[in-house]
């Protein structure tokens, strides 16, 4: 296999007023998976369809292995697509599909069908060589894809939301095969997605949006400290508290509250805290310091949780997540409390009018929220 | 109610085509049939003697080298039509469409004169004009039929292929094409039967020297006064066309029938993973 890496990507659509790429840099070393996510329109499949030469750029370098192939057909990029839609060939058996490829690089039809029986034993559906492939059911026309897709023996491997089309449970399965083949192959993978727990699959993860890398790092980190308000507002779950950066403090109607050394700096910052963090008490309680008065709105399970979304004395928007087995109604006066610890406080540049994490308006690059680190790979 | 209605529309749209072939039928194996006798008065094969003897294999033989000319144009340009406007790859398809739907909005006649005085200015043989403009009449269905097939068939085939190694033409002659196989093939076939029924252009472009069978049976029908010969080459002019149509029709039936037994299982256990 090969690395992958694509650098200062841009690219705009022939009836768009605004790029769709704006500089987007990615990089993924060889045998590695990286998960590119991003809001609808962010530009995560035209970097993919960029990187694989289905789309122009209008700059920028696609490096396979370090060679810039990017003025290459597709063809000729060293690298394959596995799409959404399992695209099989239907006027080709099972076999005939996963021996496409081979067939086109000039092995017999007999050696490519061996070849093709090895990858069809892979994605576990020995056996079924000679299916007419409309028959398969929706998760075995994925594996034939994947299948088709590895036995091009590329050296880098492109998903573009391969297993969104799959209900709940082979999705699962088919992310279960993934590791297997990765175990087996350690092929270089670049996956679009939008299912945050499929992008954790990757050993790193791109938060794309509006065409620019907001965070480029594991997908634990992006939800402890997601880089950009924006990139808090596409995981969700986050509650933005507007203020103040000032001698390694966040100053706000919360209080006085420390944040993380790595956090913004001095200045205008925004406090995101996750809403599972955040602690309730009664109003009446007697609690003073940090912490703001606030009503419950409304209530909402999830699962063996109650989500409450809260008003705040300064109108601002709030959710907290509570422990199991507790519960308020709404219209309960509460007083919120942030995390004890500093490490679980997080700041980021920028300014907000305040409230709960909400949908990023997609179409607007001029976003007040900035990264503390500028708009690059920020992997650890 | 429901079921009786269409069942008595399609009865009666196979006794308006049925009913006109009846005496054709009749009339090819007749020796002598006098009014108002209801059937022949003798059977026998002097109608198909005396169209052989007037040239009926040899204009057979000129209609089906026509068809397959025509079809042999219009087919590939049809379909490189279709699939610019199946995928959408015009910004402009009502343009397209408008140029397609002249030559069947126009009288074929007018058409037919126009294109000729402009195909004679430049000098092309006769025959080569009368395929010339036999195409241009069969191009829209060819067109349509294969827009119809590109719009049901997803333009990331080509994208597959690609990315699986195949240069463009490899894409399109060995992924595309294959995925709408079917209806290149219906495409041509009204292409072939464009060429092998027409009269008009035939006998305008060609100035008589092109003797097709359709061509022939107009002649033989309008001055021969030779029924049962005229009737012999309107039954040999028309089975060809019906057979090929039949057995085009069986073919998509049973390739309709066949998607309809491949739909996939609901979740079969080679699903599941071991």
């Amino acid at each position: 296999m090969s690395t992958l890496e694509v650098r200062g990507l841009w690219h705009r659509y022939a009836d768009a007023d605004t790029p769709a790429l704006r500089g987007a840099s990615v990089a993924v070393a060889d045998g590695e998976m990286v998960s590119v996510v991003g809001p609808s329109g962010s530009g995560k499949s035209t970097l993919l369809r960029v990187a694989a030469g289905l789309l122009r750029s209008t700059s920028g370098q696609v490096l396979v292995d370090g060679r810039d192939v990017a003025d290459q057909p597709t063809e000729r990029r060293d690298l394959t697509v596995m799409f959404q839609h399992p695209l099989l060939f239907e006027h080709l058996d099972v076999a005939g599909n996963i021996a496409f490829a081979p067939r086109l690089a000039g092995s017999g039809r007999r050696e490519a069908r061996r070849c093709a029986q090895r990858y069809l034993r892979l994605v576990h559906l020995e056996g079924l060589d000679s299916r007419d492939v409309a028959s398969l059911s929706g998760g075995q026309q994925q594996r034939v894809a994947l299948a088709r897709a590895l036995a091009a023996e590329r050296g880098a491997l492109l998903l573009d939301e391969p297993f969104s089309s799959l209900d709940r449970e082979l999705r699962a399965s088919m992310h279960d095969l993934l590791a297997e083949v990765r175990a087996a192959l350690a092929p270089t993978i670049l996956m679009v997605t939008h299912d945050l727990d499929e992008a954790a699959l990757a050993e790193s993860t791109v938060v794309l949006v509006d065409g620019s890398v907001h965070q480029h790092a594991p997908m634990a980190e992006v939800y402890q400290r997601p880089a950009t308000v924006a990139v808090a507002r596409l995981l969700g779950g986050f509650t933005e508290v507007a203020g103040t950066v000032r001698d390694g403090a966040h100053h706000s109607a919360w209080g006085r509250l420390p944040v993380a050394a790595e956090a913004a700096g001095d200045g205008a910052a925004v406090l995101l805290v996750r809403r599972e963090a955040l602690r309730i008490e009664p109003a009446d309680g007697g609690t003073t310091g940090t912490g703001l008065e606030a009503h419950v709105v409304r209530r909402r399970p999830t699962g063996t949780r109650v989500v409450l979304s809260l008003m705040g004395s300064d109108d601002s928007r709030m959710e907290v997540e509570l422990p199991i087995g507790e519960d308020v109604g709404p219209g309960t006066r509460v007083r919120v409390l942030p995390p004890d610890g500093r490490s679980s406080l997080w700041a980021v540049r920028g300014v907000t009018s305040g409230g709960n994490a909400q949908g990023i308006s997609s179409g607007s690059h001029d976003s007040p929220y900035v990264a503390r680190t500028p708009l690059k790979e920020t992997r650890s | 109610m429901r079921r009786v209605l269409p069942v008595a529309g399609l009865v009666l749209a196979l006794l308006w085509l049925v009913v006109p072939l009846a005496p054709v039928l009749v009339w090819a194996g007749a020796e002598r049939w006098s009014y108002p006798d209801l059937l022949p008065g003798a059977w026998g094969v002097t109608g198909w003697r005396d169209a052989a003897a007037a040239g009926l294999p040899f204009a057979l033989l000129r209609s089906l080298a026509l068809g397959l000319a025509v079809a042999a144009v219009a087919t590939p340009l049809g379909v490189m039509t279709g699939r610019v406007l199946g995928w959408r790859l015009t910004g402009r398809p009502r343009l397209v469409v408008a140029a397609l739907l002249v030559p069947l909005v126009l009288p074929p006649f007018a058409v037919a004169m126009g294109l000729d005085v402009v195909l004679i200015r430049v000098g092309l043989p006769e025959l080569v004009s009368v395929v010339l403009l036999l195409s241009v009449v069969a191009i829209p269905y060819t067109a349509y039929t294969s827009a119809t097939a590109f719009a049901r068939t997803s333009p990331e085939l080509e994208a597959q292929a690609r990315a699986l190694g195949a240069t463009p033409r490899q894409a399109r002659l060995r992924v595309v094409l294959p995925a709408v196989r079917g209806s290149i093939l219906v495409a041509a076939l009204l292409a072939f039967l464009v060429g092998w029924s027409d009269y008009v252009v035939t006998l305008l472009v060609g100035g008589g020297q092109l003797v097709t069978a359709p061509v022939l049976l107009g002649a033989a029908a309008s001055g021969s006064g030779n029924d049962a010969a005229v009737a012999a080459m309107a039954l040999a002019t028309l089975v060809p066309p019906v057979a090929l149509v039949t057995v085009a029709a069986l073919r998509v039936r049973s390739s309709g029938r066949t998607a309809a037994d491949r739909l996939p299982e609901s979740v079969p256990p080679e699903e599941r993973m071991r």
